[in-house]
């Protein structure tokens, strides 16, 4: 160990949190780290195929739009911007929820996160840092993205 | 917990993973600076994108000689180093590098998976730095650097039981890398003998940049008994998790 002073090794403790959540950014905090200054006028959205789309056009042109991605035992969601030309301007994670049991499809369970905002920590084991070994691929993710460009594409391109 | 509260969390997808940058409230304007040195790290590495260096090079008939970025060219010496040090564990592609280009002298498959990552983190802590950070965290899915004083709790997941999580003890000024067949029967292709591999156990390296850290990962991987001896040719830890 005499390489390495700054490691200090802990006797080995295993434990399973609940569920690993962390809260990055509230929907307006979003809003102004895409669009800086911009108002924001939501728009209704009924889509039974995307229930947690929710979407804003933008004072300066362009969408804003938040949705979620379920992974296996993940659920993020995430905020992209779009320009008034259909262009990607930024994408934030808002919310990045983990666990393994199989509650996070559980409407009911979800619902304690609803609301919560990156100052008003949850009282889950979300902080939990430094997390080492996840390798969890974006790819629900990417796919999300392309499916909001589609649905620029066929919905908003003409608004 | 006002530690929390100090602190201030960013999340992006790139580099095919999500990468959170952490940072004290009063440095929190420096996350920008971060995100693009990880953002040039990603245009300039992916496979997906036709224009990337590595892309370029893999598109490249024999003979051909390719420009690239400076970053590149540092992942590309760094991956060869490697591959030396490690007795071929460490997969490289012939490739000849001149000043600021490269000579493919027959067609490659690159790929800087095994590295690029951990390369990204340690630009984006430089960037952070730059920028006025003097503490904070860069964990590009898994691989991560922390910087700064306050020692720092590692966690790795358990790797047959990746809802598990293992606090293995603190870090200050250290990258932490792990591989290991997480949530899959993940494969590992072994270069020297071309035969794949299927650990069921996990590896975790803990070396002074993320680069090292999440290049040593594979080698490792295939030598676990030979694990701290590789790790130690760098100054890094190696950790095997049964």
């Amino acid at each position: 160990m005499a390489l390495w002073p700054a490691f200090v090794a802990a006797p080995v403790a295993i434990f399973a949190p609940a569920a690993h959540a962390a809260v990055y950014l509230s929907v307006e905090q979003a809003q102004q780290a895409v669009f800086p200054g911009a108002r924001f006028t939501q728009e209704a959205l009924a889509l039974p195929d995307a229930p947690d789309r929710k979407l804003w056009r933008v004072s300066e042109g362009g969408w804003f739009i938040v949705d979620a991605v379920f992974g296996k035992h993940e659920l993020i969601t995430y905020a992209v911007g779009l320009g008034a030309d259909g262009s990607v301007r930024g994408v934030e994670i808002l919310e990045y929820l983990e666990s393994y049991g199989y509650q996070i499809r559980d409407a009911a369970w979800r619902r304690q996160f609803a609301g919560k905002t990156a100052r008003d920590p949850l009282k889950l084991d979300q902080d939990i840092r430094n997390i080492s070994g996840a390798t969890l691929s974006c790819r629900h993710l990417t796919d999300g993205i392309k499916r909001l460009l589609g649905f620029y594409e066929s919905a908003l391109k003409q608004r | 917990m006002s530690r929390l509260s100090s602190n201030v969390r960013r999340a992006r997808p790139l580099l095919g993973t999500l990468v959170e940058i952490r940072l004290p409230r009063e440095a929190a304007g420096a996350i920008e600076e971060g995100f693009e040195a990880l953002e040039r790290v990603h245009r300039l590495m992916s496979r997906q994108d036709s224009e990337s260096d590595v892309s370029r090079i893999n598109a490249a008939s024999a003979g051909n000689v390719i420009a690239i970025d400076p970053w590149t060219m540092a992942v590309l010496q760094r991956a060869k180093e490697i591959h030396a040090l490690t007795d071929g564990l460490f997969h490289w592609e012939q490739l000849e590098m001149l000043d600021s280009a490269v000579h493919v002298k027959q067609r490659v498959r690159l790929t800087l998976d095994g590295i690029a990552k951990g390369y990204a983190v340690d630009r984006a802590v430089d960037a952070l730095r730059r920028a006025g950070a003097d503490c904070g965290a860069v964990n590009a899915g898994g691989d991560l650097r922390v910087f700064g004083k306050q020692p720092e709790p590692i966690y790795v997941r358990h790797p047959r039981s990746p809802g598990k999580l293992v606090h293995i003890g603190q870090v200050a000024e250290a990258a932490v890398a792990s591989s290991g067949a997480y949530f899959s029967a993940a494969e590992f292709f072994d270069p020297r003998t071309g035969k794949v591999v299927k650990p069921g156990y996990g590896i975790t390296v803990i070396a002074l940049d993320c680069t090292t850290a999440d290049a040593l990962t594979k080698p490792c991987l295939l030598e676990p008994n030979r694990s701290s001896v590789i790790a130690a040719r760098f100054g890094a830890l190696a950790v095997v998790m049964q």
